[in-house]
């Protein structure tokens, strides 16, 4: 059926208004990164930057020359591998296992999980909680509590009904015990799942930040959010700073720098996962 | 049948993993060390400045270490997170032995001293020499709680030549005029800057004063408040009663002021959105022709300007005097440093030499200067100072925790160039003579801890709208009428004055 003259004048309508706001939230990211390019002296010459004339990776040299940001990308990269490991075994273990409806007290741990979505204690049963747990000043302080999210059990057990019971009792007819099946069966045909919640395990702990302000009292162990923070906002408080002799604070080249330093790596880490990602978060949501 | 002993040791194996770290971090805990002789171990909480923190084993922290003989474990906290991480450390009990308080005067230290959490050190500080000559009798008296005791010691300050007018001499010079006296005068300057092209690039493009405004208060522009009401901050003295300066008719006549300044184009038209940073980098990129702020910030300016304006000379960067009269100085001191009740008396005792030690010239000057050879070098006698070196050590880091005030060090470098120096103390003098304090600071009202934020906010707004023109003078009227007679703002007055006149009687 041939478009009518209205259609066409309504798409394109359509594709203008979706193109102008696609440019608008593009905008600040290709900002972002074309500073952080830019040469400093340029930088404070002119009021607008759209293509500098001057490219430098100066920025970017002395961020990397610090030994504190340094330290802190490894300390953020630490959290993001080591407590993404660790919350994907104990989550979906845990999801597994709520999923067989064999297990005994299932509905009432069903319930206590609820329960911790529902509520959450504040930020002083928090602290007293980790610093009673000696985990104060400890990295696994920002691993530990925050392990699983009774969210996440709850889509990923969702995800483990779809699976059905033969396969397991298949399975054990062939002579597998449970931890056998959940090895050899149940997770490699579990990777789209995985893939999405490691993914999202992945950015939580990258973005930590008010945790790692609160039990961190060591700043050699500050993740790269915390840092940035300071690098960023600390910095611009006059008041303060004017008062004694302190560091000009960074230009703001160096600030972009620091930004796009911070987020790239999950930037990159998303198309590799986009194809288990797209089926793997919702697919036990809608049974049959 | 080897998985599932594999499996039951990895169980095993994580279950020990963190039984230990439960145990790992539960020594560290030093208790005040019996032995006399032996360093002190303390903790301590500061604020941190600088985008990089400094190391443990920092070079600085070590010889400092070694000269007052102690073992410091100092937690360092990004400066704007500073007040969430306090009160979460006050409010769990787990309080560092020495400990910054940003603001002794919020509800929360005030309480938390009520309820004699923190070691009273009136009696004490007679014992230390530096606590009591190097620390000026105004910060302590300031400091005071309500009850006339002093529950930190105050981090000294200098008082004298507070952020006020800056001006660009060369442009002043290159339009034949003298920095100005009177507003009048500062008027004539700014347009002059905005029409006459003063850094003779051929173009009009300058901007001739760059302020921003905070949302509680005028920030850069109670300069020109000020200058009017010659009051400096929320509070003046008017015939033996505290007045709310805002509401008092001279600051309508400093907002139809701003306002001409604003419709004239004479401030940035955004100045009411900008950022501190951004007005400091119109002023960097030569684009300014005057700001707000101390003279001792003359290094973070002119050496950027001079990479786009090479003409610019370090005493361009120009302080004003006074403005009819009027010029601000500081209260002499920046939050306290408290200890907490449960630090043992003979270690609270050492805290304070500790202190008192730290403040002694040798070992002030670690963190002034730093190691001999790496931060500074000896020339004919004189130290010269590699500054870029002494920030990354972190040297002005410790600034945080000990400071000795030189008073002239608002507006003096030991590495400005002789004549900046020399000129700006001598400004600095002459500021001295007709220089006004925030009487406010450390008065305690009950009825101001509740309201007066929420008051500020309202005010504040209402000044912007006058200034960019969304309500009339007529509206500004009515709002000051309507305010005055609010109780709450009239107990407010009482109470200030009440406290001040309390505060005068104990001398």
């Amino acid at each position: 059926m041939k478009e009518s003259f209205g259609d066409r004048v309504f798409n394109a309508f359509n594709i203008l208004i979706l193109a102008l706001v696609a440019i608008c939230t593009f905008f600040p990211l290709y900002y972002v990164l074309v500073v952080s390019f830019t040469d400093p002296t340029e930088y404070l010459k002119s009021k607008f930057i759209i293509f500098p004339r001057h490219w430098s990776l100066a920025s970017y040299d002395y961020l990397f020359s610090t030994r504190a940001f340094l330290n802190s990308v490894g300390v953020s990269a630490f959290l993001a591998v080591v407590g993404t490991a660790c919350s994907l075994v104990v989550s979906s273990s845990l999801a597994y296992v709520l999923s067989r409806k064999r297990l005994r007290g299932r509905r009432i741990i069903l319930m206590l999980i609820l329960i911790t979505i529902l509520f959450n204690p504040g930020i002083i049963p928090n602290y007293l909680l980790v610093r009673n747990l000696n985990l104060i000043n400890s990295l696994w302080s920002l691993i530990l509590p925050a392990l699983t999210s009774g969210w996440y059990i709850m889509l990923m057990k969702g995800f483990f009904d779809s699976i059905p019971q033969e396969l397991e009792e298949s399975a054990s007819i062939d002579g597998c015990n449970d931890i056998a099946i959940w090895i050899k069966i149940i997770l490699p045909l579990s990777l789209p799942s995985l893939a999405a919640f490691g993914l999202f395990f992945a950015v939580g702990y990258w973005n930590q930040f008010f945790n790692a302000l609160l039990y961190l009292t060591d700043s050699s162990k500050w993740p790269i959010q915390v840092l940035l923070q300071n690098m960023l906002i600390g910095a611009n408080n006059t008041e303060l700073s004017s008062d004694v002799f302190v560091q000009p604070p960074p230009a703001e080249t160096l600030k972009m720098a620091a930004v796009v330093v911070a987020t790239v790596p999950i930037l990159l880490v998303y198309p590799f996962l986009q194809k288990h990602f797209a089926k793997g978060a919702m697919v036990g949501s809608v049974k049959g | 049948m080897w998985k599932r002993n594999l499996l039951a040791s990895l169980a095993a194996a994580t279950v020990m993993g963190s039984v230990l770290t439960a145990c790992g971090d539960g020594g560290k805990q030093a208790s005040g060390a019996a032995d006399a002789n032996a360093p002190l171990e303390l903790s301590i909480m500061t604020i941190l400045l600088s985008p990089n923190p400094p190391a443990n084993d920092n070079i600085i922290k070590q010889a400092i270490e070694k000269a007052t003989n102690s073992k410091m474990n100092i937690q360092w906290v990004s400066a704007n997170s500073y007040t969430d991480k306090l009160n979460v450390t006050l409010a769990s009990g787990d309080i560092p032995d020495l400990v910054y308080i940003d603001d002794p005067f919020s509800a929360n230290f005030r309480n938390m001293v009520n309820q004699g959490a923190f070691w009273d050190l009136t009696p004490y500080i007679k014992d230390y020499p530096n606590l009591s000559s190097k620390i000026s009798e105004t910060a302590w008296t300031l400091s005071k709680m309500q009850d006339g005791k002093n529950y930190g010691i105050p981090r000294p300050r200098p008082a004298e030549a507070d952020r006020f007018f800056i001006i660009r001499k060369d442009w002043l010079d290159n339009l034949g005029l003298k920095p100005p006296t009177t507003t009048d005068e500062l008027y004539n300057v700014l347009k002059a800057f905005k029409e006459k092209d003063p850094d003779k690039n051929g173009k009009n493009d300058t901007i001739p004063f760059t302020a921003t405004v905070n949302p509680t208060d005028m920030y850069d522009l109670q300069a020109i408040e000020g200058a009017f009401t010659g009051a400096n901050g929320n509070w003046k003295l008017v015939d033996g009663k505290m007045q709310f300066t805002s509401f008092l008719p001279e600051e309508k006549q400093a907002l139809q002021y701003i306002k001409k300044l604003y419709d004239e184009k004479l401030i940035p038209e955004d100045f009411a959105s900008m950022k501190i940073s951004q007005a400091k980098d119109q002023f960097k990129a030569g684009q300014a022709g005057m700001r707000i702020d101390k003279a001792g910030t003359m290094n973070d300016f002119v050496p950027a300007i001079q990479k786009i304006q090479p003409s610019m000379k370090p005493t361009d960067f120009y302080p004003l005097t006074s403005i009819n009269g009027y010029n601000p100085k500081g209260p002499g001191f920046a939050g306290i440093l408290a200890i907490p009740k449960k630090v043992p008396e003979d270690k609270m005792k050492r805290i304070l030499k500790l202190v008192d030690t730290w403040m002694n010239d040798d070992v002030f000057n670690i963190q002034q200067f730093g190691i001999e050879g790496r931060d500074y070098t000896v020339k004919d006698g004189q130290k010269v100072l590699d500054t870029q070196k002494l920030a990354e050590d972190g040297g002005p880091d410790f600034n945080q925790i000990v400071y000795v005030a030189d008073p002239y060090a608002s507006s003096t470098k030991n590495y400005f160039p002789k004549e900046a120096n020399d000129l700006y103390k001598q400004i600095q003098d002459e500021r001295a003579k007709s220089s006004v304090a925030d009487i406010s600071i450390g008065l305690y009202s009950p009825t101001a801890m509740q309201y007066l934020p929420e008051l500020l906010k309202d005010v504040q707004d209402m000044k912007i709208k006058v200034i960019l023109g969304r309500e009339s003078m007529d509206a500004w009227d009515q709002f000051v009428e309507k305010m005055k007679n609010d109780p709450n703002v009239v107990k407010m007055a009482q109470e200030m004055t009440d406290a001040y006149q309390k505060r005068n009687a104990v001398k």
